[in-house]
């Protein structure tokens, strides 16, 4: 089961951006990539919990400001580290307005890697 | 030229391997410097490090944190930031930089062994990323006090502290001379990099980041989070290393070495991090307890990496946990007891309030450990300082070198017996804090029979005259380098 | 007359302290050099006699200790007795 949330609307996050946005327990990054895709992702980062929005996006890939880790944000693979990716929410847009969908299993959605 | 990306050329550039054919395979990697010949050569070529990096990018990486952090350092100098910050928390930093600036520069042995001895092109490729990291880090951190060298003299004490024989420099020592000094590559990446960094510091560094931040220390800050950012790069070369070990059959050597430096890691973290947790951080900045830290990120993390490499926890895990709630308050009584004979002010910590916040995360605490205090507190109080300095040393344990503490086990309901346990080796007496310091010790006698501790050194004569005057000297501390109360005892009056 | 180490631990203290005696010193002696160290500093003083435990066997306060069958380095335990 999950329930889908209105998170924001296209005019707050413009093509290249990327936010933070909390929907219960879950911190979730947002981003706009090139040619109208949004993705919403774990927003804490898998390697030491650094906040990925606080991230610089070139492209499609966003790299992490904790140890410059950067994942491939139109996948959510791991670029370098390559064996690590983020855990995805499904994004649904209407018009102006992004929604996520949010499992509600009580479980913690993100994926911790060390290194 | 159409410019490579690195995915392109990285591996090509990384693998310099080659066939030898002139020399031999044990004359290039011979076994004590290398410790990999359990495993065949070419089953070496599976090691692969998950973060990679190029040269350029190090540098340029480098470059960049060394400019933030310098120039937020200079900034901090010229304002009155240090002298503002709890006493406690500069025992914190001063003990910091004395027993921990050197053992980086150290490390860079250990990285360069690996670095040249390591059985893997990438490896030996990662490793030498390291070993520039661990010159970084010795530099920055006799850098960073020597620049508080105005306002605190003991901050020579970074570059002082290893060439003296101080009892805490001696245990220091003798755990990170086994670990990197006198280690081989493979055990280097075992015990270094798996157990201690990924395992320990890698986690405490971000705490004390945080910890430093709230306190108001920017500058430690900012030193400390931009040390973590290149340990989390090095520290990856230990899961490779064990991931190939135990793919070719060798878990139970694996095991050994993890099960060797955990209980030594351990020890260290009680001494440095538990006190600084527990009794030095002001109260108002304590986000958890040293207890909690080691169970929420310590023994999670450790549950994973033995998960995912089939690896046991180590035979004496009880014992470790159970040590949770005890050892380091004991340790804490002693080195505020012994406090003249440390570089930094040793916070009591024990004011109401904080006797009240102990109990809490301790149940039981004041029933074991308060008793003790309530003794200190009323010498104090009625001007009976004499009595709350020492007047011998206590019984250092034969391999980790810290004081033997059974004796408050007992009182903490952990042991029965407060005798150190004993071991003879060709007929001298050695004697043991725990069952696990005794196993490191008797699984190869020959690597550690040779040392003395603090106490064997005043039983035999070694510190002269005999008495606590002559240890201070023997332990290269002036009379203003005498640690005293950080808060000049006003925790006993009922203040803080 | 000779220069016995001996380690030392009284009941209640929380650690374990090195103590050169006199092989010629008493139990009694030896009991009151390791108390010393403990006794009025970490653990509260009290007015009951202090006696000496040696591998279990608790010793009479004018045993002379060097004739005990202890050797050096033996660890011997402290506490009051009441
Ligand atoms: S926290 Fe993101 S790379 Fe380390
Ligand atoms: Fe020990």
């Amino acid at each position: 089961m999950s329930d889908w949330h209105d998170v924001a609307t296209l005019d707050d996050l413009w093509e290249g951006d990327v936010a933070e946005v909390a929907v219960g327990p879950d911190t979730i990054l947002l981003a706009h990539l090139p040619g109208r895709q949004v993705r919403a992702y774990q927003g804490i980062c898998p390697h030491s919990e650094y906040s990925l929005a606080g991230g610089d996006l070139d492209g499609d890939v966003l790299t992490c400001t904790g140890h410059l880790w950067e994942f491939d944000l139109r996948t959510g693979e791991g670029v370098n580290p390559s064996n690590c990716r983020l855990y995805e929410y499904p994004v649904r847009l209407s018009g102006e307005q992004i929604a996520v969908s949010v499992p509600t299993d009580g479980r913690p959605h993100y994926n911790r890697c060390r290194g | 030229m159409p410019k490579l990306s690195r995915s392109d050329w990285y591996d090509l550039a990384r693998d310099m391997n080659w066939t030898f054919g002139y020399v031999n395979e044990a004359d290039v990697f011979p076994e004590e410097l290398s410790g990999t010949g359990r495993v065949p050569p070419e089953a070496w070529l599976a090691w692969d490090e998950p973060y990679k990096i190029s040269y350029r990018e190090y540098v340029h990486n480098q470059v960049t944190k060394d400019t933030t952090t310098y120039s937020l350092k200079n900034a901090v100098g010229r304002s009155k930031l240090f002298d503002q910050l709890d006493p406690g928390w500069k025992s914190v930093v001063v003990a910091h930089y004395g027993a921990i600036a050197m053992p980086e520069y150290l490390a860079s042995f250990g990285e360069a062994r690996m670095g040249r001895f390591g059985r893997a092109a990438a490896w030996r490729n990662t490793a030498t990323f390291g070993t520039l990291d661990e010159v970084r880090h010795g530099q920055i951190q006799t850098f960073f006090p020597y620049g508080l060298l105005g306002k605190e003299p003991r901050g020579d004490w970074a570059l002082k502290a290893f060439h003296t024989n101080n009892w805490i420099t001696l245990a220091v020592r003798h755990l990170f001379d086994d670990m990197f000094v006198a280690n081989d590559a493979l055990s280097v990446a075992i015990q270094l990099t798996f157990t201690l960094e990924t395992g320990f510091t890698n986690l405490q560094f971000l705490g004390m980041a945080a910890d430093a931040i709230d306190v108001g220390d920017l500058e430690f800050g900012s030193l400390i989070s931009s040390i973590q950012t290149d340990e989390a790069r090095h520290a990856q070369q230990g899961e490779p290393t064990i991931k190939v070990l135990i793919d070719n059959g060798h878990k139970e050597y694996g095991q050994f070495l993890v099960d060797h430096m955990f209980w030594r890691a351990w020890r260290a973290f009680a001494l440095l991090t538990g006190l600084s947790m527990d009794y030095y951080t002001p109260l108002d900045s304590r986000k958890m307890s040293f207890k909690e830290f080691i169970q929420d990120w310590v023994v999670k993390q450790f549950a994973d990496q033995f998960r995912d490499y089939g690896l046991d926890f180590p035979w004496y895990w009880d014992e470790f946990i159970n040590e949770l709630d005890w050892y380091h308050h004991a340790i804490h009584t002693v080195v505020w007891n012994y406090r003249p004979s440390v570089w930094w002010n040793s916070d009591a910590g024990v004011s109401p309030k904080e006797r009240q916040w102990l109990e809490e995360k301790y149940p039981g605490w004041n029933r074991a450990f308060g008793k003790h205090w309530d003794v200190l507190t009323e010498n104090v109080r009625t001007g009976n300082l004499a009595e709350t300095f020492p007047e011998t040393l206590p019984v250092a344990c034969n391999l980790c070198q810290l004081p033997i503490v059974r004796a408050a086990g007992v009182l903490a309901g952990a042991h029965t017996d407060p005798a150190p346990l004993r071991h003879v080796h060709n007929g001298r007496v050695y004697q043991f804090c725990s069952e696990p310091c005794r196993w490191i010790f008797t699984r190869r006698p020959e690597r550690f029979a040779g040392h003395k501790s603090i106490t064997d050194r005043l039983w035999t004569g070694d510190i002269n005259p005999p008495n606590i005057g002559g240890v201070l000297a023997y332990m290269g501390l002036s009379e203003a380098e005498h640690g005293v109360d950080a808060d000049n005892y006003a925790w006993a009056n009922g203040k803080h | 007359m000779a220069l016995l180490p001996l380690s030392g631990t009284f009941l209640g203290d929380v650690t374990t302290v090195g103590v050169v005696v006199d092989d010629e010193d008493t139990a009694e002696a030896v009991g009151q050099k390791i108390a010393h160290h403990a006794v009025g500093r970490r653990v509260a003083a009290r007015t009951a006699p202090i006696r000496v435990r040696l591998g279990g066997r608790v010793l009479d306060p004018d045993e002379i200790i060097g004739r005990t069958g202890v050797s050096p380095y033996d660890h011997v335990e402290v506490f009051f007795d009441e």
